[in-house]
């Protein structure tokens, strides 16, 4: 498994440009000179380096060469002139080796004739292959004159030489004037040549001093070109490598700050560089995605504690609330058995109001001694509810008016035990029981509004002033005891809100208080339907 | 931004340097090629002629050298143009010796007068046939001979000049001048073409009325033209008519009368067609000018010789043409493309 396994490519693709400009563009932006091909950048450099000097040597082979072929041609013009000025020594020799041996008849002269002859058929056969080389069709018949004309020269002296040994003495002179007059031709004519491959070499001169001046100029803007081609080689390799370094940096010192949200770096090479970024990038997207799991993690655990210190206040209301009740309970069946026994001798002695007050007292007492953890229809809190207010208009007479209005489905809506019984007794300690002088009212109204049932416990008492409302009304106070609210009889407002939103997990809407000093207070229980599932509703029966 | 930019550069500058590689190459190429190591030439010629003149009017030898040129083309035919030149090492008859002694299989020779009758002689002993032109050497051992029957064109100036005479202002017989190029090696030599030209000019102006012609002899140029003619005037001032037989004279009388005010008592035939002629026509300087047909003359002589190298075909003397322009034919002639 290599480094760059597993890992995105960062960069997609857009259309496909033609494979020049694709490479083009590729080896210009990032040195990369193969799509795919992990390329060193080492190896990139080295190939650089190879093109960029190939390119000077190749220019430099160029102009080597260009000057080879014009030294060249100047060794060629130069050859030539020597082989034409040897040429014009060779017919004098001739010449003159002709008409001294036609002068004298010497063995001597004969001699240095016969070597004088064979140099300049010597030269005959050297034009003879020159021929061969000659490229200008002009030069070409000129050669081909001076070779005709030089041959039978020779021949010519050869005959003359001929005459002379064969001894014809009267034809000797003819010869040697014809001998000298063909030389004086050879020689002008040589000259001639010479004269005009002076003209014509010198017309090619012209032609290649401005073609080499043409290669110079052309060298120089080349070399300036390369210059400025490996200067913006060199400039944008050097980029390539810096910026996506420098990219690595910044981000790293963003993500160092705490921000992990920060742009991938886009990088096109196929190399080492590639290789960081892309490992950059993973570990980077990486640490974002740890940081989430670690910040979801944590939400999740805070929901789990949440739920545990709801479970734990739960636990501990039921514990608080059993206790007070235990605390309550002074052998209740004892007392219960005994209320019914009174019962019975009321009804003896004919003390039928006796009878049902204790009647009231017990079945009071009896649903007081339910658990007051079990859901109970709205139906049964307002029977208790009636036997509350039947003891209390006993105990308080002609001073209080208690009155039930009763709407709604009440049999279908569930709340905790011992709800409502505290709240009235809260109207009757601290409503109506301190009035004096002025009748009492309490009134329990009930309906059903919005998917609720409203249930409204109003009285007509001293009510509250409005700071001890907001005391009262702020959870923390009543789950507290605020002490503003005095003595709490049986379990309190704070149990009962408390409850509340433990049983229908609810924190507004349940439980509102409303009340003005002198006129009274009115609390309102809005209690939601009950959901399927409930089923832990006991009967009024104990059975 | 700075990435294109960069990029732009770099193609622009890739290209330029594909540009001057190829440049460069090119550049080389051309020196190997045309220089250094063209491919040697591959004779393939059968027939090497020589045509030898001597370049006593360059517009008129040029025209030759066209003509000849022309009717080599596209032939076996190698045409070597020998031009001997006033003043040069190498004469006209140092390059027919050349031509002998080197083999040529044809000569195209102006002959020019008869001292050329023994390299004819020569050439004709190798066997190496000769075309004369522009002047003939009847008794030479020439293959043919093409060019204007001169005689005959000096006779046609001399009736011409008869007929543009003015009035004569003075008594006597007319006086009439004749003025030729020397020619030859040594500059005293007049060639065969102006000596028939001046005895069928004589033939056409003899009578009782007139007095044979003077005969005056110039260095073909300008500047000499102009001063002998001055200096003729000077010396023959009822000069009733000129003849002229080269280019440079005709310019000079024409130059040398209006400068005299001489253009409405003398009347002149120059030779040659060449703008400034022309124009002297038009305006009357000049009576008339004879103009014969140079390109014709060369692409004549180089088929008559094809002809014989190849078929051995003999032609009889080919008389060409020759016109006398004056102010009446002069725009019909250009019209046609006669003239220049």
């Amino acid at each position: 498994m290599n480094g760059t396994e597993g890992l995105q490519e960062v960069v997609p693709l857009k259309g496909r440009p033609f494979l020049g400009a694709r490479l083009i563009r590729r080896v210009f932006t990032d040195g990369r000179l193969g799509k795919g091909k992990f390329i060193p950048i080492g190896w990139k450099l080295i190939i650089y380096f190879i093109i960029f000097m190939l390119l000077c040597i190749f220019i430099g082979l160029y102009i080597n060469l260009g000057l080879k072929m014009s030294s060249q041609f100047y060794k060629g013009i130069l050859d030539e002139y020597q082989e034409l000025e040897k040429i014009s020594r060779n017919v004098y020799s001739l010449r003159y080796y002709t008409e001294n041996f036609l002068a004298d008849g010497s063995n001597r002269s004969l001699e240095r004739y016969l070597q004088a002859n064979t140099e300049l058929r010597d030269e005959v056969t050297w034009l003879e292959a020159y021929l061969g080389r000659v490229r200008k069709s002009e030069k070409y018949f000129l050669m081909v004159d001076l070779r005709n004309c030089l041959d039978n020269f020779a021949d010519l002296s050869e005959q003359a030489v001929k005459v002379k040994r064969d001894g014809k003495n009267d034809a000797v002179n003819s010869y040697n004037l014809q001998v000298l007059a063909t030389a004086d031709l050879d020689l002008k004519y040589l000259n001639n040549l010479m004269n005009r491959n002076t003209l014509l070499a010198t017309q090619q001169y012209e032609l290649i001093t401005r073609q080499t001046g043409r290669i110079e100029i052309v060298a120089f803007i080349l070399a300036v070109v390369i210059g400025l081609l490996s200067i913006i080689f060199c400039i944008n390799f050097s980029l390539g490598i810096t910026e996506p370094l420098s990219q690595i940096a910044r981000n790293a010192q963003v993500i160092a700050n705490g921000e992990f949200g920060v742009d991938e770096i886009r990088v096109q090479t196929d190399d080492e560089l590639k290789i960081i970024v892309q490992v950059f990038n993973k570990m980077s997207r990486s640490i974002r995605e740890l940081f989430l799991t670690i910040q979801e993690k944590a939400k999740l655990e805070s929901q789990l504690k949440e739920e545990q210190m709801r479970n734990l206040q739960i636990n501990n209301l039921l514990r608080e609330t059993e206790l007070k009740v235990l605390q309550a309970q002074i052998n209740p069946h004892f007392l219960y058995n005994t209320l019914n026994a009174i019962t019975q001798i009321a009804i003896l002695e004919d003390a039928n109001e006796t009878s049902e007050l204790i009647k009231s007292v017990a079945n009071l007492l009896r649903y007081n001694l339910r658990s007051q953890d079990q859901l109970v229809t709205v139906q049964d809190e307002v029977n208790n509810l009636k036997e509350y207010f039947h003891i209390m208009e006993v105990r308080f007479g002609e001073r209080v008016d208690c009155k039930l209005v009763l709407n709604g489905p009440l049999k279908e809506y569930l709340i905790p035990c011992l709800t409502l019984q505290p709240l009235v007794e809260n109207a009757f300690i601290h409503g109506v029981g301190q009035l004096e002088g002025r009748l009492g009212k309490i009134r329990v109204f009930t309906r059903e509004r919005r998917g609720r049932l409203e249930i409204v416990i109003a009285d007509n008492g001293l009510g509250f002033e409005p700071e001890t409302l907001r005391s009262i009304s702020d959870a923390n106070a009543i789950h507290a005891g605020n002490p503003a609210m005095g003595k709490t009889p049986g379990i309190g407002l704070s149990n009962i809100q408390e409850r509340f939103r433990l049983y229908y997990n609810e924190d507004d809407r349940l439980i509102s208080i409303h009340s003005k000093p002198g006129k009274g207070t009115l609390v309102v229980l809005r209690i939601p339907a009950p959901k399927e599932e409930r089923n832990d509703v006991h009967s009024n029966d104990r059975g | 931004m700075g990435k294109k930019i960069m990029f732009y550069l770099f193609c622009g500058l890739g290209v330029i340097t594909i540009i001057l590689v190829l440049l460069l190459n090119g550049l080389l190429r051309n020196i190997a090629r045309d220089l250094v190591y063209a491919a040697p030439h591959q004779p393939s010629k059968d027939h090497r002629i020589a045509f030898i003149y001597q370049n006593n009017n360059r517009q008129f030898w040029q025209l030759v050298r066209d003509g000849a040129t022309k009717a080599a083309r596209g032939q076996s035919l190698h045409l070597s143009f020998m031009e001997a030149n006033h003043g040069q090492e190498f004469q006209l008859t140092d390059y027919f010796k050349l031509a002998i002694d080197s083999d040529y299989d044809g000569i195209v020779v102006d002959p020019e007068n008869e001292r050329m009758l023994e390299l004819i002689e020569q050439a004709q002993g190798k066997k190496i046939p000769v075309v004369l032109v522009v002047s003939d050497l009847p008794d030479s051992g020439r293959l043919s001979y093409v060019g204007t029957n001169n005689y005959l064109t000096g006779f046609v100036a001399g009736k011409t000049l008869i007929s543009k005479l003015s009035n004569s202002y003075h008594s006597g017989p007319r006086e009439f001048a004749v003025l030729t190029a020397v020619t030859g090696e040594d500059d005293v030599s007049t060639s065969a073409a102006d000596s028939l030209k001046v005895f069928g000019f004589r033939e056409a102006i003899s009578s009782r009325e007139t007095h044979i012609p003077l005969w005056e002899k110039c260095q073909p140029t300008l500047f000499d033209s102009i001063n002998l003619l001055r200096q003729l005037l000077n010396k023959h001032p009822r000069l009733d008519g000129l003849f002229i037989t080269y280019p440079a004279g005709t310019v000079a009388a024409a130059r040398v009368l209006a400068e005299r005010n001489l253009l409405s008592r003398i009347a002149v035939i120059g030779y040659g067609d060449t703008l400034e002629i022309q124009d002297y026509i038009r305006q009357g300087y000049i009576s008339a000018s004879i103009v014969e047909y140079p390109y014709q003359i060369g692409f004549t002589a180089v088929t008559h010789i094809r002809d014989y190298l190849q078929d051995k075909l003999f032609y009889a003397n080919k008389d060409i043409d020759a016109i006398v322009v004056d102010s009446t034919n002069l725009d019909d002639l250009k019209k046609r493309g006669t003239l220049p």
